[in-house]
């Protein structure tokens, strides 16, 4: 008989990162796996296919095609219609992902990973919600989430109350990307309470840089600068970003302190790029369209360090890296190696798995 | 003089020297070249090369070096190709020579890494050919060299020096070109002139290891905009500044200056503050202007050492000489007081309106057998270690005679230095050049005088002082190197202190351990801990003892005050709890979007003085060390000093600490109890020791330190470490197996 998994979780709580590792450990222990994404983000039209899709069909080589993995398309302003179709019906809609799951469930073993939209609600005016469809096939529900704050762990709970009124089956819960400050909280703090509370907890993984924090390649796509150089290591993480406006001497503390950042300074600030290369930098994005000294980049190429040149001004390209998350694509085979081992480490998997 | 410097003697007495790119053609640096070699006198081979041309200045013109015939009895091969052609063939042109076993260049060409990315590789391959062919670089994009006394003009530059025992190394060209011109009308001599060009090869620290043992170089003058290897310039410095001075004028020392600097020369400028401390280290003069680098020069290479800083002045005219006096005294000097016979003797010849303490006026009528008494008389003083002699044209003042007589009085006294100052215009003229051509500088107005002075006394008491600390270190090397001092501390905590923050991906230390940390290099520290939640914070506070601080734990946060972060005088545990709560409460309001760790629980220490110890790494010369009046008053007052971190040793400390006004309150100040200095010298050592033993770390705030009757006490440390050992390889991995107990994987 096919299992089925419903993984589902807030807006950049590396969902698909857990989807990914938990099929991974699964088909290497021999299950079929089956991969579903009802609701797909991200396809507009510069990309045809959702990313999760074809980076599920690749790295688990899956027979059905993106199309088919992830049906419907539904972006932030999905009630006008998509590229996809034009204003949706419920009718519709329902139509076309009760075609597609049909296709994908079609094994009668294994297990079949349905993963959520990019919040639980999207969907909710056509009772296209997370909550409604996993209600509607009748699949137990695994909940991601980050949890850092106080705040979070209220919402959290929430999530599993209202999952458990609907009658659904909860799995549990699995806190990502969980940053090391308070990775003792989350252990000794929340996870207590939350097992108070009826929430079962399957899993507490700490960020990895490689996983958790977009990297060179996803600024540019926002960007859209010219790689002055670099061109071979824009898979490097940026977990900060510092703006080099003031004196080098100044700058170097906040240089220091900021591990894997992008740096973005003028391009007539040779010397704050300089000074940023000595330190832990990912990228160094310059703004004004001014090319740098010669010896930036020769020195950058040195270090093996992108160097990104950008028209706009530094308080405009900050505005467009905002909401660059980190994407999983399937030639990081590195990356995806990680993430089975990091899910494997810190996850009860196998429970899991035995539960369904 | 090493095997490398020695190797170098034959860059400046070449056998014989060939031109590439030699030409006819009088408009043209190839033509500048073998013109600057006929006439400067060069014993030596010249052999002009190009291609298209027969005869160069009455010289047979090769078509490539290939075809120079081999010289001297045993067939030698030329010793320097100057290369004057296109950037494009230099390149071919090294080639060739490396073929003739050219053993030296000089590549005078631009168009290399001063003109963008094209020019950039091309240096960075004719760099590593010569490398690879053990061909010594000189340039490219320079002047070219000078040595007087071989003598040979290998430059186009303009004219030729004086002979004389100045080594002028630029990173200027322009500057050297200026000065070649300018030392002829100064009456300055030099010995050598080397125009450093890009120093894709050879470099200052070359230069000052050739010159520091050269006999022809007295003093060792630098136009610099930065150094390629800083520590090892020092190193070399320091052995040299003990027997000859060295004097550089530093370009960019103001932050646009630095800017300009690193987009001329593409360096990576270390901070104005290191090149001071690590100058000062390790004996470099360092000036502000050009015309104090050739006073200074002048000065050192014709008048001897002063041996201490008091200095006495003779005069015609008061008010040069309360000018004087007062640069004197701004500059640190000490106005000499005479012996009473000095001034039983001035008394009795000199008339009775005169003056005949320090200054000594003879009065605006003075003539030339009064000046001569007096300033024998000042001179034999042995109160007295040097004298400044001012002079101000009246009507019945004969500069001429008076001139004489100051060169009667030196021959006769040449252990003390004599300075002049000659004020006026036509007048002086004639005076002020018998003065200079006699080797007493001889300035127009007295600041000038005043600085060369100071400059002086300050080289022989570094000279000294660095004598006797080379002495010291030979003598107890466990003290000083760093590999040895390590085997003095149990440095095991700050190895697991760094392992813990690095495998979190912290770069920045907690409080508590970089207490621990201090700990370890017995720096005392207050006791402290973390604290996850306030049942935690409660008991750690009754274990460690009320009155209690809290401080919110997180590295994103910089200034923890600021946002409330800090709470202090906690007496009880239900504060303790209260105020843990608040703390984070308000935290997490002002930056809701750091993480933090939790609270430190820290033990309250009794008021003390606030001092801060600080370090930071600087790319050129390594960790610099900072002492100073510390808590708020660090940015207010920047009562700081500031030494490199290597080779510190006690004198060191005691001048860090008598430089900064704090040190009056040390002291005790205005009825108070002075404190203890030798603790807090303890400490300084051992925070720059920890920096040395450990290079990880890039910077340490200590601040406050606070200093008491009886010991120190750090109650604040910030400990930011270098992101290049948070990989594979980092050194402190080997340590882990050590830690593997300690630090389990914790899974749920």
């Amino acid at each position: 008989m096919l299992k089925k998994i419903y993984i589902m979780g807030r807006a950049g709580s590396g969902k698909t990162a857990v989807a990914l590792g938990l099929s991974l450990l699964w088909q290497e222990k021999g299950l079929k796996i089956a991969y579903f994404k009802p609701k797909s983000t991200g396809k507009d039209l510069h990309r045809k296919h959702d990313a999760d899709a074809l980076l599920f069909k690749q790295v688990l080589e899956l027979p059905w095609g993106p199309e088919q993995i992830a049906p419907l398309n539904f972006d932030p302003t999905y009630i006008f219609g998509t590229p996809d179709y034009n204003r949706p019906t419920i009718e519709k809609a329902d139509a076309m992902l009760e075609e597609s799951f049909k296709v994908i469930a079609g094994n009668d073993e294994g297990i079949m990973v349905v993963e959520g939209g990019r919040s639980p609600c999207a969907g909710m005016s056509y009772s296209l919600d997370d909550f409604s469809l996993a209600e509607k096939w009748d699949i137990p529900v695994l909940f991601i989430s980050t949890l850092e704050k106080d705040d979070d762990l209220d919402q959290i709970i929430f999530y599993n109350n209202f999952l458990q009124a609907k009658g659904l089956n909860m799995l549990g819960n699995i806190f990502n990307n969980v940053p090391a400050a308070i990775l003792d909280k989350v252990r000794n703090t929340y996870h207590p309470l939350l097992e108070e509370r009826n929430c079962s907890v399957r899993g507490i993984i700490p960020a990895h840089p490689d996983v958790t924090f977009p990297t060179v390649a996803e600024f540019q796509e926002a960007l859209k600068g010219e790689i002055l150089c670099g061109e071979e290591n824009m898979g490097l993480p940026v977990e900060e970003i510092v703006v080099g406006t003031m004196t080098t001497e100044r700058a170097l503390r906040y240089l220091r302190r900021a591990l894997n950042k992008a740096v973005i300074t003028g391009g007539d600030r040779s010397d704050m790029a300089l000074t940023a290369l000595e330190t832990s930098t990912s990228v160094i994005i310059l703004t004004g369209g001014l090319h740098p000294d010669i010896r930036v980049i020769s020195r950058a190429r040195e270090k093996g360090i992108p160097v990104i040149l950008v028209p706009s001004d530094t308080y405009a390209t900050i505005g467009a890296l905002q909401g660059v998350v980190r994407q999983i694509r399937p030639q990081d085979s590195s990356t995806v190696a990680l993430v089975k081992k990091e899910v494997a480490r810190y996850c009860s998997w196998e429970e899991i798995e035995e539960e369904l | 003089m090493s095997e490398k410097a020695q190797h170098l003697s034959k860059l400046f007495a070449p056998g014989s020297i060939a031109v590439i790119g030699a030409s006819q053609n009088p408009g043209k640096v190839g033509y500048a070249i073998v013109k600057n070699l006929l006439e400067s006198g060069y014993p030596g081979k010249i052999y002009p090369v190009n291609p298209r041309e027969k005869k160069i200045l009455g010289l047979k013109c090769f078509q490539s070096v290939k075809d120079i015939p081999p010289s001297g009895k045993n067939g030698e091969s030329v010793d320097l190709a100057v290369i004057a052609i296109p950037a494009a063939r230099v390149l071919e042109a090294a080639r060739e020579c490396a073929h003739s076993n050219i053993g030296f260049l000089i590549v005078v060409s631009a168009g290399f890494k001063e003109v963008g990315s094209e020019g950039f590789e091309l240096e960075k391959e004719l760099a590593a050919f010569c490398r690879q062919k053990n061909i010594r670089l000189l340039g490219p994009n320079c002047v070219g060299l000078i040595h007087t006394h071989t003598p040979v003009n290998a430059s186009f530059a303009r004219g030729f020096p004086q002979k004389g025992h100045i080594s002028f190394i630029s990173q200027s060209g322009a500057m050297l070109v200026s000065i070649i011109d300018w030392s002829e009308i100064a009456g300055l001599g030099f010995s050598h002139f080397v125009s450093m060009g890009n120093k894709a090869d050879l470099h200052e620290t070359d230069f000052l290891e050739y010159a520091g043992g050269d006999p022809s170089t007295k003093v060792i003058l630098y136009y610099l905009e930065d150094i390629v290897d800083g520590q090892k310039f020092l190193e070399k410095a320091r052995f040299i500044s003990a027997v000859k001075p060295i004097i550089v004028l530093k370009a960019g020392a103001s932050p646009a200056g630095a800017r300009a600097v690193t987009s001329h020369t593409g360096a990576l400028a270390g901070s104005d503050d290191a090149y001071n401390a690590a100058f000062r280290q390790s004996g470099v003069l360092r000036v502000d202007n050009m015309e104090e680098l050739f006073d200074m020069a002048f000065a050192f290479v014709n008048q001897p050492l002063p041996k201490g800083n008091r200095i006495a002045i003779v005069t015609n005219s008061g008010g040069p000489a309360i000018l004087t006096t007062d640069q004197l005294e701004k500059a640190g000097l000490q106005m000499a007081r005479f012996s009473p016979e000095t001034s039983k003797e001035l008394r009795s010849y000199l008339p009775p309106e005169a003056s005949i303490y320090n200054p000594v006026d003879v009065l605006g009528d003075a003539t030339a057998e009064r000046y001569k008494f007096a300033l024998e008389k000042v001179l034999q003083d042995s109160e007295v270690d040097g004298v400044i002699t001012l002079l101000c044209p009246t009507a019945t003042t004969d500069t001429t005679h008076i001139a004489r007589a100051v060169l009667e009085v030196r021959k006769q006294y040449h252990q003390k230095p004599l300075l002049g100052v000659f004020m006026g215009g036509k007048e002086i003229q004639e005076g002020q050049a018998l003065l200079k051509e006699a080797g007493i500088p001889c300035y127009l107005f007295p600041e000038r005088a005043v600085a060369a002075m100071d400059g002086m006394i300050k080289y022989y008491k570094n000279a000294t002082e660095i004598r006797q600390k080379i002495a010291l270190q030979k003598s107890d090397p466990r003290k000083w190197e760093p590999d040895k001092t390590e085997e003095l501390y149990d440095t095991a905590p700050v190895k697991a202190a760094f392992y813990d923050a690095l495998r979190e991906r912290r770069l920045v230390l907690l409080g508590h351990e970089g207490a621990r940390v201090l700990s370890a290099f017995n720096i005392p520290a207050a006791p402290s801990r973390l604290a996850r939640e306030p049942r935690e914070a409660t008991r750690i506070a009754e274990e460690i003892g009320f009155p209690i601080v809290l401080k919110i734990a997180s590295p994103k946060i910089l200034h923890k005050s600021d946002i409330g972060g800090v709470v202090t005088g906690l007496a009880n545990t239900s504060e303790v709890e209260k105020h843990f709560k608040e703390i984070m409460l308000r935290a997490q309001r002002v930056t809701p979007d750091a993480s933090f760790y939790g609270i430190e629980v820290q033990k309250m220490m009794p008021p003390g003085m606030e001092v801060i110890i600080g370090s930071s790494y600087d790319v050129q010369f390594g960790h610099l060390l900072v002492f100073g009046l510390g808590g708020i008053y660090v940015n207010l007052f920047e009562d700081v000093s500031l030494r490199l971190a290597q080779n510190l040793e006690e004198a060191d400390i005691e001048e860090m600490i008598r430089e900064t006004k704090a040190y009056h309150l040390l002291r005790g100040f205005r009825g108070s109890s002075p404190l203890d200095v030798p603790s807090l010298k303890e400490a300084i050592l051992n925070a720059a020791r920890l920096v040395t033993i450990f290079p990880e770390i890039r910077e340490m705030d200590i601040n406050p330190l606070l200093v008491y009757e009886k010991g120190v006490c750090a109650v604040d440390v910030k400990i930011t470490l270098s992101h290049i050992f948070m990989n594979d390889t980092h050194p402190i991995s080997e340590h882990e197996e050590l830690l593997a107990g300690q630090f389990a994987e914790r899974r749920i």
